[in-house]
């Protein structure tokens, strides 16, 4: 994948990046059109999975939309999921950088430590669950503790550089919870989106956007509007426009009367590339179209293996 | 004028010093805010445009089963060490090499150093680490070692924790110093990455001024591709954040000396063109083996 957002010109980058999420909103998908495509995405999965005898759980992230449209990347082995160092930077970082730009940690590398201390204690009292990065980092010793603070430095620094953010009023929120929709009529489907920074978009008005006066003003939404900033690794793959779609598209799938998010912003600070994404019905309808893709490609196989497995569980033992 | 190939790098402005500590270390990394240099925001695009321009047609000769092709120094590197194949597993036996978990246990400690300022059993701690970062291939050889040859890497481990905690202290947080930061840089399409690892960055992105400085750390002996090494990363982050780096350092931790040098737009082309001819060069022997295996 080519391209970015940001001209090489604009130096610092952060400022760049501010300027993208802050930009007055455009008109975004209208009312009936979100309704539209949450009624689309419902019947499709509905139809996908309606095929498949006990189907299992599924939950369709950005990860798992990216495997399931490229196929798995070299190296990717299905082993049951283990903590390390790289799989706990996000987490740590975010909470780092959060506590850094609400002054609650004077650097980020005591915002680090602190991060680590605190799910440390919460886990040595009984309030973090088996399996949780709490849990893990109470079990290991200090060698290992100062890989996983190193890591999440190391990412804290690229999620703190990333914007101005004094500029945010009110302040953006670094590390907002993950977004859920549980699908109606297939309660085994579940979509879940990750945003880095929630910000609000500076308030537009219909006179504001060129264009907008062929429009009813009836359409226009107006006040601010949210905007998502996701930080990612390495560089994009050629399915970011579907990853960074799904945080729109399940935001308003969960709530289909709130106005749409005005855009998306995707920041890989490993390559410097940037991509943004100003939400419309087309960015919607084609997320959901890959959200049903991939959902169709986890549902198939399950489907058959299921039904091979009824098959066989019919037979009687076979013989020795 | 960036693109004249006769600008290569010297070793004119590198400067060599022997085991700095504490503060004196600082000082050679950090340098004098004042002085370092107005960054040219089209210098960056102008050295993209050029390895756009003359990689392009190094992927277009490669052919898909090549492609995407992953350049980083261990590509461009010529020495004979670094054409040695990756070790790699068979049939569940452990896989690497004393060297190679030798760097990847001080590559621990140096991060560990670093991030907390302190080291408690280098050895001990170094492996632990290694575990933490998902690299269990290399635990799994350290102890299909025998005994002596565990003794040995225990031993050259200890060493080298003890020399980085003589010589570094707590980095101030100011500095923003963060280790082991992945770059990868799509060119040709997406068709090439250009890929390195930075061992330790010190400094906020630039405003205006060239802010941050680049150390390389090399657990082995000095080899003559370590500044080559160096300057590749300083493109590397030029063409990642649009502004380059005021000043690269190698760092031996067997020894502690540390080679300072500071970045200049000759410099950077010099790599460019380096990295071009370099690339051009392995392309073709990657032509070469496919078509006579």
């Amino acid at each position: 994948v080519i391209g970015t957002s940001l001209s090489p010109l604009a130096l610092p980058k952060s400022g760049a990046l501010t300027d993208c999420l802050l930009e007055p909103a455009g008109p975004g998908p209208s009312y009936d059109e979100r309704v539209a495509v949450r009624t689309r995405v419902v019947h499709g999965i509905a139809a996908v999975v309606g095929s498949a005898r006990n189907p299992a759980p599924i939950t369709l992230d950005g990860f798992h939309l990216r495997r399931s449209l490229l196929g798995p990347a070299p190296g990717d082995v299905d082993e049951p999921f283990a903590w390390n160092a790289r799989r706990a930077r996000r987490q740590l970082g975010l909470r780092a950088a959060r506590a850094c730009a609400e002054g609650r940690a004077r650097s980020l590398a005591q915002g680090v430590t602190e991060a680590i201390e605190e799910l440390v204690s919460a886990a040595r009292v009984g309030r973090q669950k088996r399996g949780s990065l709490g849990y893990w980092l109470a079990t290991v010793p200090n060698g290992a503790r100062a890989m996983v603070a190193a890591e999440a430095l190391t990412w804290a620094t690229h999620v703190f550089e990333a914007l101005q953010w004094r500029r945010f009023s009110p302040p953006a929120v670094i590390g907002p919870p993950d977004r859920w929709w549980n699908c109606p009529g297939a309660t085994n489907v579940a979509l879940r989106a990750r945003s880095d920074v929630l910000a609000l978009s500076v308030e537009s008005h219909p006179k504001e956007v060129p264009g907008l006066q062929v429009l009813s003003t009836e359409l226009f939404e107006p006040g601010p509007r949210r905007v998502h900033l996701e930080i990612l690794p390495g560089r994009p793959a050629s399915t970011y426009r579907s990853e960074l779609g799904l945080i729109a598209l399940v935001d308003v799938l969960a709530h289909p009367s709130h106005p749409a998010p005005a855009r998306v912003v995707g920041w890989w600070p490993q390559s410097g590339r940037a991509h943004v994404f100003s939400i419309d019905r087309r960015v919607l309808e084609s997320t959901a179209n890959a959200v049903l893709g991939a959902i169709d490609t986890v549902c198939s196989p399950l489907s058959d293996r299921l039904a091979d497995r009824s098959v066989l569980s019919d037979r009687p033992p076979a013989a020795a | 004028m960036i693109r004249d190939g006769a600008h290569r790098p010297t070793a004119l402005r590198t400067k060599a010093f022997s085991a700095p500590t504490g503060h004196a270390l600082f000082a050679l990394l950090r340098g004098n805010a004042a002085e370092r240099p107005v960054v040219d925001p089209g210098l960056a695009g102008g050295l993209r445009e050029w390895l756009e321009d003359e990689l392009g047609p190094v992927a277009d000769e490669l052919g898909p089963l090549h492609l995407p092709f992953l350049v980083d120094r261990r590509a461009l590197n010529v020495s004979e060490f670094d054409d040695r194949p990756e070790p790699r597993s068979t049939l569940g036996q452990p896989v690497g090499s004393v060297p190679l978990v030798h760097n990847a246990l001080v590559e621990c400690l140096f991060r560990q150093i670093v991030t907390e300022g302190r080291i408690d059993q280098p050895y001990q701690d170094a492996m632990d680490g290694l575990l933490a970062t998902g690299q269990s291939d290399l635990v799994r050889f350290v102890k299909a070692l025998t005994p002596d040859e565990q003794s040995d890497l225990q031993s050259a481990v200890n060493l080298q924790g003890g020399i980085l905690q003589e010589q570094w202290l707590e980095i101030p947080s100011t500095w923003l110093p963060r280790t082991k930061d992945w770059v990868s840089i799509p060119v040709a399409g997406g068709r090439i990455i250009l890929s390195g690892v930075l061992d330790l960055v010190l400094g906020a992105a630039s405003t205006g001024r060239a802010s941050v400085c680049l150390v390389d750390v090399k657990s082995s002996q000095r080899r003559p591709e370590d500044p080559f090494d160096r300057h590749l990363l300083a493109v590397l982050e030029t063409l990642r954040s649009g502004a380059s780096p005021f000043r690269l350092a190698t760092y031996y931790s067997a020894t502690g000396e540390i080679d300072v040098e500071e970045v200049t737009e000759d410099l950077l082309a010099g790599t460019v063109a380096q990295i071009i001819e370099r690339t051009r060069a392995r392309g073709a022997s990657l032509r070469t083996n496919s078509e006579h295996p």
